[in-house]
């Protein structure tokens, strides 16, 4: 008999895997990424009027090492990825991401070469909102969409990045691309 | 030589000369409907009135002429007529003449396929009311199927009478025409004669509305989303001039991006086809939907054939031409000049004869009516550079019969070959899987004419520019890009940047084509001055 | 210009009571503690929704006719006016008797590239298109957001739901915007009923 198996697969180490998980669920920390006008909204959000402090997502750090979900709002250049990737790499395990609005998640009207179509080319989001912007309802939502990513113990997307540590900028991209990321982009392949 | 003033513009034009001609000439643009420089002018649709100074309501500018006065009826002492094309009486004439033709119109614009190149629409916008005080019913006839390729929107016509004109007086075979009058009158075929000749798809273009739609092209895009090329049709020895339209369509959020030519359209050139192509032209392309193209190069491997590599093939290809015998290069009456002149250098290269393979021949057609100044004939040659494939590869005619008999050949597009016994060798550079290609040893896959540019010989020795228009599919190439390719495989040291260079270099070789103009033919490559840069 | 050093002394109170900061920090408390019997602000999100006004632009829907087919006729305004590219039709024909010759094969529209801006609301002759108020679309990959025919067909089946007389309030705004002195009564007609014949 394996007593390590039958202790992992005990009502104890998964209740309290469910207590931490509905920890992590309560008490996330944003780490705005805001580059555009999106970004005003998720203000909004965090403002007394739609008030992020009943999700307890309040916390808002400024840090990515005290943080544990981003939420890229805005668009975002190709001289900016870079920065948001690093962002990203930084950021303690485990870490979810939020792409709000339409030109994160896809690049939205800004089909230029300047532009990153779509966030989710070099980190793994795992919650889209559409919008232009989106209302912080939609933000809200999106948060409600984490939490129950968080308490079903699952990431939809998992990302095959490797964890290089603070310099992630060798490792760019993911799904195995390794290498400098902008030929992706002016390849056009989204 | 009578001198008229329009719009404050003085000019002289010559006796018989209509005022909208000399209009046009100055720049200054009338509306029209029926009026076409190919057709005969009846003056029905009154979209040209024009307002001349002593005539007592406006002129339709298409049909009135105008002739030396006496001293005495000069205006302002010097002029023969003083014309207005802008003035109120004018824009109040064009403003009725559009209420009246869009009395009956169905307005049906979403779903019509002339929608955005159509002239009523435009004048509406330019020229009409904004408001119909019309309150009756609209008269809606029924549409109908004309012929093979053909349907008439009834409701949507203007009776301009252009299709009418272009069956009695281009093609001769009187199949449309007016019934009934006044109110009631619509375009209608006699019963039991359809609108069915070699030239009918031209009424699609004629028509200034979306009256008659070619059922090819019914609803399959919306014509302001169309990219324009310039081409020439390859169809016979003509060489009409051509537009292709294409558009590209992306799947949303995919990567997928497939561009089609949708649709070809005659281009006017006065010394070819005038205004008008065949309609053997036109559906050229769609007899191509059916067929299988050949999208990856292809090795015959223990007798079957195995998709490889571009560059396997290409050495398979360089290694049987290099393995001995007699080997002879086949021209092809259906490539671009330069195509055939790489093929016939590679051949003198490698010390290789070289041979052109016969056009197709079908059936010669002429259009000739007593009103027409041109008449249109399809040619009984159906390959648009037979003449130029024998100019570049210096014969004077082709041996066929004996070149095939050859211990390898190595044969530029094929497709009208019916090949009844095979040389020991085959390499086959073709677009589509055919009689030859199934034989081949090697197959590499090419471009067809749209997805390439260069240039046709026709039947007069006019050389005309045709240009890319969509992209090749799979990994096919354009032939003069694989020609390269194999030179390169065969220790031959070829490069060329684009055609345009090929088409230089061919012009400084072959002595016939010396009075090319290779700058006006790829206005777009410009040519470095050695003399300066040295 | 030289830097110079100026020497700032704290702000003093007018009393020594303000000096020991005991009152000030309770009058602040007191503050605080009033607004736990003031009207609070908060929109308690999933369980109070805001009432939207008719004309906001959110999901898009395909409207169906009396026979309930799709109003569309795939004329391709609203792809041609999508500043964003969002939208993807294939016209097809619908048979030469039927009076809806042309209709879409394939609608899609990506509204995660939707910028919401409803131009193709705007510039549909036929009112097939139109906007809803469904906002929350929050959602875990990117091809939940490609929305075909028969989704944006089942979004107007749910809105007509909840909001039956969806017509009419749009009409209401229309009123509205025609009392207010920002539209003049032209512009409103045109934009009610298009313009031209």
């Amino acid at each position: 008999m394996d007593l390590t198996k039958e202790i992992k697969d005990s009502v104890l180490t998964t209740t309290l895997d469910a207590l931490w998980n509905w920890g992590r669920k309560n008490s996330l920390w944003p780490m705005p990424f805001g580059t555009a006008c999106c970004a005003i909204e998720m203000m909004a959000t965090l403002g007394p009027r739609y008030d992020l402090a009943r999700f307890g997502a309040e916390a808002i750090r400024f840090s990515p090492r005290q943080s544990d979900m981003m939420i890229v709002s805005g668009r975002v250049s190709i001289k900016m990825m870079p920065v948001l990737k690093r962002i990203y790499d930084q950021m303690p395990d485990p870490k979810w991401v939020i792409s709000m609005g339409a030109c994160a998640s896809t690049g939205g009207f800004f089909n230029t070469y300047t532009l990153i179509q779509g966030v989710d080319q070099f980190i793994p989001v795992d919650v889209y909102i559409p919008g232009c912007p989106p209302r912080p309802e939609g933000l809200i939502e999106g948060l409600m969409k984490i939490q129950k990513l968080i308490e079903n113990k699952e990431k939809v997307y998992h990302p095959n990045v490797e964890d290089d540590g603070m310099y992630g900028d060798s490792h760019v991209g993911i799904d195995g691309r390794k290498g400098d990321f902008v030929p992706e982009v002016v390849t056009g392949k989204y | 030589m009578p001198l008229i003033k329009i719009d404050d513009q003085e000019l002289e034009i010559a006796k018989g000369e209509t005022i909208f001609n000399a209009a046009k000439r100055i720049g200054i643009e009338i509306p029209y409907y029926c009026y076409h420089p190919g057709l005969k002018i009846v003056a029905s649709c009154r979209m040209c009135l024009v307002d001349m100074v002593g005539a007592p309501k406006p002129v339709p500018a298409c049909s009135t002429t105008v002739m030396d006065m006496p001293e005495a009826r000069k205006v302002d002492g010097k002029y023969d007529a003083v014309i207005s094309t802008t003035n109120e009486r004018v824009l109040t004439a064009r403003k009725a003449v559009l209420e009246f033709i869009l009395l009956n119109h169905p307005i049906d614009c979403p779903i019509c396929d002339k929608a955005g190149e159509c002239k009523l629409q435009d004048y509406s916008y330019e020229h009409g009311n904004h408001d119909s005080r019309f309150i009756e019913t609209k008269r809606i006839p029924e549409k109908k199927d004309l012929g093979p390729s053909i349907f008439l929107y009834t409701s949507r016509c203007i009776m301009c009478s252009r299709c009418v004109r272009f069956t009695q007086e281009i093609t001769g075979t009187e199949e449309l025409k007016v019934r009934n009058r006044g109110w009631h009158s619509e375009i209608d075929v006699a019963p039991g004669h359809p609108l069915d000749n070699k030239m009918m798809g031209n009424v699609v273009d004629l028509c200034p509305v979306g009256c008659l739609i070619d059922k090819h092209e019914r609803f399959e895009g919306r014509v302001w989303n169309f990219v324009h090329t310039e081409s020439v049709c390859p169809g016979c020895s003509k060489g009409c001039n051509t537009v292709l339209d294409t558009m590209k369509h992306q799947k949303l959020n995919l990567e997928e991006l497939v561009d089609t030519v949708y649709r070809v359209r005659p281009r006017e050139n006065m010394e070819v086809n005038q205004w008008w192509i065949c309609d053997d032209g036109r559906y050229l392309l769609e007899g191509n939907k059916d067929r299988k193209r050949l999208h990856f190069p292809q090795i015959r491997v223990n007798g079957s054939m195995a998709e490889v590599s571009w560059k396997a093939s290409l050495e398979a290809a360089a290694e049987k031409i290099k393995a001995g015998g007699k080997v002879v290069f086949v021209g092809s009456p259906y490539a671009s000049n330069e195509e055939n002149y790489l093929l016939g250098k590679l051949a003198k290269a490698v010390g290789a004869g070289v041979d052109v393979s016969k056009p197709l021949m079908g059936e010669m057609h002429t259009f000739k009516t007593e009103m027409n100044k041109y008449p249109f004939t399809i040619e009984s040659e159906k390959a648009p550079n037979f003449r130029g494939a024998k100019d570049v590869l210096g014969l004077s005619s082709s041996n066929e019969e004996a070149s095939l008999s050859a211990q390898t050949v190595v044969m530029l597009g094929n497709d009208h070959l019916n090949l009844q016994k095979k040389p020991s060798t085959l390499i086959a550079i073709a677009s589509f899987e055919n009689a030859v290609s199934k034989l081949a040893d090697v197959v590499l896959p090419a471009a067809i004419f749209t997805e390439t540019s260069g240039t046709f010989t026709n039947k007069d020795g006019r050389v005309q520019k045709f240009n890319k228009a969509v992209q090749s599919p799979g990994e096919a190439k354009a032939v003069w890009q694989i020609l390269v390719d194999l030179a390169q495989a065969l220790g031959q040291d070829f490069y060329y940047e684009s055609v345009g260079a090929i088409t230089k270099e061919m012009t400084e070789q072959i002595s016939v084509y010396k009075t090319v103009d290779v700058s006006a033919l790829f206005a777009e490559t410009s040519w470095v001055d050695e003399n300066i840069i040295a | 210009m030289s830097i110079t050093v100026k020497n700032v002394s704290l702000p003093r109170g007018k009393s020594w009571i303000d000096n020991t900061y005991v009152i000030p920090v309770f009058k602040g408390l007191m503050l605080t503690f009033r607004h736990l019997f003031k009207r609070k602000d908060v929109l308690r999100y999933p369980e109070e929704k805001k009432v939207l006004p008719p004309n906001y632009r959110g999901l898009h829907m395909l409207t169906r006719d009396d026979q309930g087919r799709e109003k569309c006729v795939a004329c391709e305004m609203c792809s041609t006016a999508c500043p964003a590219d969002c939208i993807r039709i294939v016209a097809g024909d619908g048979g030469w008797e039927d009076s809806r010759e042309k209709h879409p094969v394939e609608f899609e529209i990506d509204e995660l590239r939707c910028i919401f801006c409803g131009m193709c609301v705007e510039a549909c002759p036929e009112d097939a298109i139109d906007m809803t108020d469904m906002h929350n679309l929050a959602d875990y990959t990117r091809e939940d957001f490609i929305y075909n025919k028969e989704r944006l067909l089942g979004v107007y089946d749910e809105y007509i739901k909840r909001h039956p007389d969806h017509a009419k309030r749009r009409d209401g705004v229309f009123k509205k915007m025609m009392n207010s002195s920002y539209f003049t009564v032209s512009d409103v007609e045109k934009a009610k009923h298009g313009t031209g014949h």
